[in-house]
């Protein structure tokens, strides 16, 4: 047993990295990412997780501190966009971290938070120069009909810097470059040669690019598409439509057991005079009452200066209050320019009853935090052991502010949320939140100066189950020789007064509001000139702020960050280098105080269009905490902090053209992190990505890769290989598209992924797709397969 | 002889820094000024050494082209600038354009027929310029119709901005056109200016549409389309 255990926890290990590597179906999409472009993040959940929630963690450049966004979820699908003011040349960092319904978490890179291995992705600079694009086909003041569609676009007006012929295009992110005829200052896509276009609103994005391959300029136009029928409609202003609808089932064979779901999908848009109106339905057969809502809608409404918002959705407040938190309810908005208010109400949380564990008598209770007492008349007796319940979460916000913006922006918010504890029998401990705040926006010489600055008070309310406090009670704990002293009638004043807002009784954080603890604040002065980006913040959250519309700021922590970016010899080299110090136990409530320390830089060469682009960087991050290592307090010394991490990575690009256009990318990012205390975490990674897209032809392309994985933490090591080799087609006139790959697995990870898709448009606006996944898997788990099958229909 | 030795040196070296330093010329012959957007039945194109093509929508014009429309025809053109022209029926016109180093200059040849303009603001090296068989129009902005008869008299409408008008013929008048007036040029090289009557300016105004319609018939022998355009 002895020598046994050791194996045993070691193939434990194995396989739980193995399930691990399998709790995500695929890997985030990686396409060209410019600065201040928001970027969409989705990736997909093997269905034998039921997801409950999911987060996404993310960086920019120079920045410890991670932010938050809350998930969407449809079905197994996660979702988030990174908002573009976070998306900041060289590049950004995430991970993903899923709760599912069983209490299991799963992160995406595997044990990312622990190693620090995030999913990196790389941002392209782009230069403030604004280049005159004329698109002179499609209108795009007028929708166009679905045969009507060519692109042609006029580089007339372009400075002489930009070189014409390496311009890209994307519609709808998929890009087009391939299909485009150049022609002096013309780019042509001709007629019929593109199908996908979406019935409705479609982006177009055109990169121009420098001689050396750097990006220039980056635009994006909008326009719209009509289905056939209304010929008529065109010519008929008043009422115009469109709309999509997605049918799709799913069948997954697992090796924890079969699933299978079936979701539905519908939008709608519709223009009517100014008033412009979207629907959008999500349903599913997974929606329980156990779970937060997996039904979506949302109905919105635009006019002019007014803008509705009624469902599901997610509104967009001063971060350190309210940010991409999902509410049921409704949100309005009226923007007149020097005066505008935005006001929301709503359900945060969705009631979800609690489960009836034991029930004791008022003899037999035992102390426990989910023993609560219960109704006797109605389960028999007083107490019972639970699992809590959800308490359904209502949210009122409202936010007038002054100014659009650009130049002068003051706002004032303030929210309101609350625990309604009728709402569910088995539960405790209903909480109770106001949040009040201001922000400020100053922009000067178009932005080049920018300040912007915010701050919040919070209060918090962990258990308004036994309401205001009495005077009775405030008569027991206030006064001379009582507890806490004072004097009960000024206390009483201050409840009568704050029960109007807040619910006043003993769990009401914060007791003593003179230490700040929650209060947050943050502020930057940015100074953009001659190429040099100038930018220092500094940020300031007490240890108890905290607000319902916002769960995922990082209290307790203040510092400020400095960072500057520079670009050399015409652009073709930018230098970055970020500096930033953190440290918490702003209230003294822990047992030591925790520096962080991060210094960032990197070095991007845009040298020639026939030289790779290629981006070097370094980074320091260090962690220590003020304890004594030869301390003899063993409770001391098990909170020691002090690490080390070195980050090095290299990543490159390049556009080879041999008769053809092969894009080759590159991406090596090393890691170690030396963990100096007695808990030995130390870890490091290594990891390689290489790929080639071949584009052969304007209907095949091929495309390979090769991953190297290598990570070893406290001493456990895990790596895996894997190839990915695949094939896009296009056939009976683009009527049909393929796509297939191959992508096996060697090392700790053993297996091979076979991926297949194909979408056939049965008519230009009515389309069969089918996606089969088949996992063959390193015996004794066995082999695994998805099916996924969808219908659309754009009208 | 070393002296001539050097000086023939002298400039074969300066022949060759000539050759090689020399901008090389602007061939705009191939230079694709506009491109079609639009074509309503019967439009044709050609170059100088072709014959007749059927035109349709993403042609490119060069210089020298050739665009004509047939009856109950459009075809609406747009230069890489975004300025555009709208060619109604029975019309010819000559595409000429000349790229500069900070712009284009645009000439638009209309031997007969109708034809409406609508000019993006012109910068720099740009020019926008209509010829017709007895007068040329240097556009200053922004849009109107201009209509060549049969005997070569032009007829301009100016809807918005400002025309410069010049007589080819006869003392060679020239005057400017504002909105809401026309000018009509006459082959003896008279022009002529008036405030714009109700049917010239419904006529400019009209001449901006350009969505082809069409009433379904359903018969007993079968379903017909009978197109019209949609100021019909």
């Amino acid at each position: 047993m002895g020598k046994s255990s050791p194996l045993f926890f070691f193939l434990l290990f194995v396989f739980s990295q193995l399930g691990a590597q399998q709790e995500f179906l695929n890997q985030p999409e990686v396409r060209d990412v410019f600065e201040n472009q928001p970027i969409r993040v989705s990736i997909d959940v093997s269905s034998e997780y039921e997801v409950q929630q999911a987060f996404l963690y993310y960086r920019t450049f120079g920045k410890v501190e991670l932010s938050v966004i809350d998930m969407q979820i449809q079905g197994n699908t996660i979702s988030a966009v990174i908002p573009a003011d976070y998306v900041l040349f060289p590049y950004l960092e995430y991970y993903i971290k899923v709760l599912t319904t069983k209490g299991q978490v799963l992160n995406f890179p595997f044990k990312a938070p622990e190693t620090g291995n995030y999913f990196r992705v790389n941002v392209k600079k782009r230069e403030q120069v604004d280049e005159r694009i004329i698109i002179l086909s499609p209108d795009l003041t007028e929708p166009i009909l679905k045969d009507e569609f060519f692109l042609a676009i006029s580089l007339l007006k372009t400075t002489n810097k930009v070189k014409k012929e390496y311009t890209r295009v994307w519609i709808n992110d998929e890009e087009v470059t391939s299909l485009l005829i150049f022609s002096g200052d013309l780019i042509i896509l001709p007629q019929n040669k593109y199908n996908n276009l979406n019935i409705g609103s479609n982006v177009l994005k055109i990169v121009l690019y420098d001689s050396s391959g750097k990006p220039v300029s980056i635009s994006e136009f909008q326009f719209n598409k009509l289905s056939e029928a209304p010929r008529q409609v065109i010519t008929r202003p008043k009422f115009k439509y469109n709309g999509t609808v997605k049918l799709e089932s799913n069948y997954e064979s697992m090796r924890v057991g079969n699933f299978n779901f079936n979701r539905g999908y519908a939008s709608f848009e519709s223009e009517y005079g100014g008033l412009t109106s979207r629907l959008n339905i999500y349903m599913t057969n997974e929606e329980k009452r156990t779970l937060q809502p997996q039904n979506r809608f949302l109905l919105s409404l635009e006019y002019d200066f007014l803008k509705l918002y009624l469902g599901d959705h997610y509104p967009v407040y001063p971060s350190l209050i309210m940010s991409g938190k999902r509410l049921r309810g409704v949100t309005g908005k009226v923007e007149f320019g020097i005066f505008n208010i935005q006001s929301s109400y709503g359900e945060i949380t969705r009631k979800i009853e609690g489960e009836l564990l034991q029930l004791y008598s008022r003899d037999s209770v035992v102390l426990g935090s989910n023993v609560i007492p219960i109704d006797s008349s109605k389960f028999g007796q007083p107490f019972a052991r639970v699992n809590l319940g959800t308490f359904q979460r209502k949210l009122f916000a409202i936010r007038p502010y002054f100014g659009r913006g650009e130049n002068f922006q003051l706002g004032f918010t303030y929210l309101h949320s609350k625990d309604e504890p009728g709402s569910i029998q088995l539960g405790a401990r209903p909480k109770e939140n106001v949040v009040v705040g201001s922000d400020l926006t100053i922009g000067i010489d178009n932005q080049r100066v920018l300040f912007k600055a915010q701050g919040a008070f919070s209060l918090i309310n962990n258990d308004i189950s036994i309401g205001n406090f009495t005077d009775a009670i405030i008569d027991s704990l206030f006064g001379e020789n009582k507890p806490f002293g004072g004097n009960p009638t000024f206390i009483k004043r201050i409840r009568d007064v704050g029960k109007n807002f807040i619910t006043i009784n003993q769990f009401i954080t914060p007791l003593n509001p003179k230490g700040l603890s929650t209060l947050a604040a943050d502020a930057f002065l940015s100074v953009n000139y001659f190429g040099n980006l100038f930018k220092v913040s500094y940020v300031y959250k007490g240890n108890e702020y905290n607000s319902f519309g916002q769960n995922f700021l990082r209290s307790d922590i203040k510092g400020f960050q400095v960072l500057d970016r520079i670009g050399l010899f015409e652009n073709r080299v930018f230098l970055s280098v970020s500096f930033e110090r953190l440290n918490d136990n702003l209230q003294k409530t822990k047992i030591a105080t925790t520096t962080f320390k991060n210094l960032e830089t990197s070095v991007s060469f845009y040298l020639r269009k026939n030289l790779p682009n290629m981006t070097f960087s370094y980074s320091n991050f260090s962690v220590n905490n003020d304890i004594n290592p030869i301390t003899t307090d063993s409770i001391r010394l098990n909170y020691y902090l002090n690490d080390k991490t070195h980050q090095f990575s290299i990543s490159s690009n390049y556009d080879l053209r041999l008769q053809t256009l092969h894009r080759l990318f590159l991406n090596i990012i090393t890691s170690k992190k030396r963990d100096y205390t007695h808990k030995n975490l130390s870890a490091q990674f290594l990891l390689v990505n290489f790929s080639v897209q071949n584009f052969w032809t304007k209907k095949f392309s091929t495309f390979a890769g090769t991953t190297i994985s290598e990570s070893e933490l406290s001493n456990r090591e895990f790596k895996y290989y894997s190839i990915n080799l695949g094939t896009r087609t296009s056939l009976l006139n683009e009527k049909l598209k393929t796509t297939f790959s191959i992508n096996p697995y060697l090392g700790d990870l053993k297996r091979t992924i076979l991926d297949f898709s194909s979408q056939y448009f049965l008519r230009n606006n009515f389309s069969l797709n089918l996606n089969v996944r088949y996992l063959f898997n390193q015996k004794p788990i066995k082999n695994e397969s998805i099916l996924n099958f969808f219908a659309q229909y754009e009208f | 002889m070393k002296v001539e030795k050097s000086i023939i040196l002298f400039f074969i070296l300066f022949s060759f820094c000539l050759v090689a330093f020399a901008p090389l010329p602007n061939n705009n012959s191939n230079y694709n000024a506009a491109i079609v957007l639009k074509v309503i039945q019967d439009v044709k194109h050609k170059k100088p050494q072709t014959s007749w093509l059927t035109t349709k929508p993403s042609t490119q014009l060069e210089t020298n082209d050739q665009l004509r429309t047939g009856e109950k025809s459009v075809a609406v053109v747009r230069f890489v600038d975004g300025s555009s022209l709208r060619v109604r029926e029975k019309t010819i016109i000559t595409i000429f354009a000349d790229k500069r180093e900070r712009g284009l200059i645009k000439n638009t040849k209309i031997d007969v027929g109708k034809m409406r303009f609508d000019v993006e603001k012109q910068q720099d090296d740009d020019e926008f310029i209509i010829t017709t068989p007895t007068a040329v129009a240097t556009i200053r902005g922004t849009s109107g119709l201009v209509n060549v008869l049969e005997d070569g008299q032009t007829i301009l409408t100016v809807e918005t901005g400002i025309v410069d008008v010049k007589a080819l013929f006869g003392t060679q008048q020239s005057t400017s056109v504002e909105a809401g007036r026309t000018s009509i040029i006459n082959r003896d090289g008279n022009i002529s200016v008036n405030q714009a009557n109700e049917q010239q300016l419904n006529e400019v105004r009209n001449s901006l549409k350009s969505n082809e319609k069409f009433i379904r018939v359903i018969t007993p022998q079968g379903t017909f389309r009978v197109y019209y355009l949609d100021f019909e």
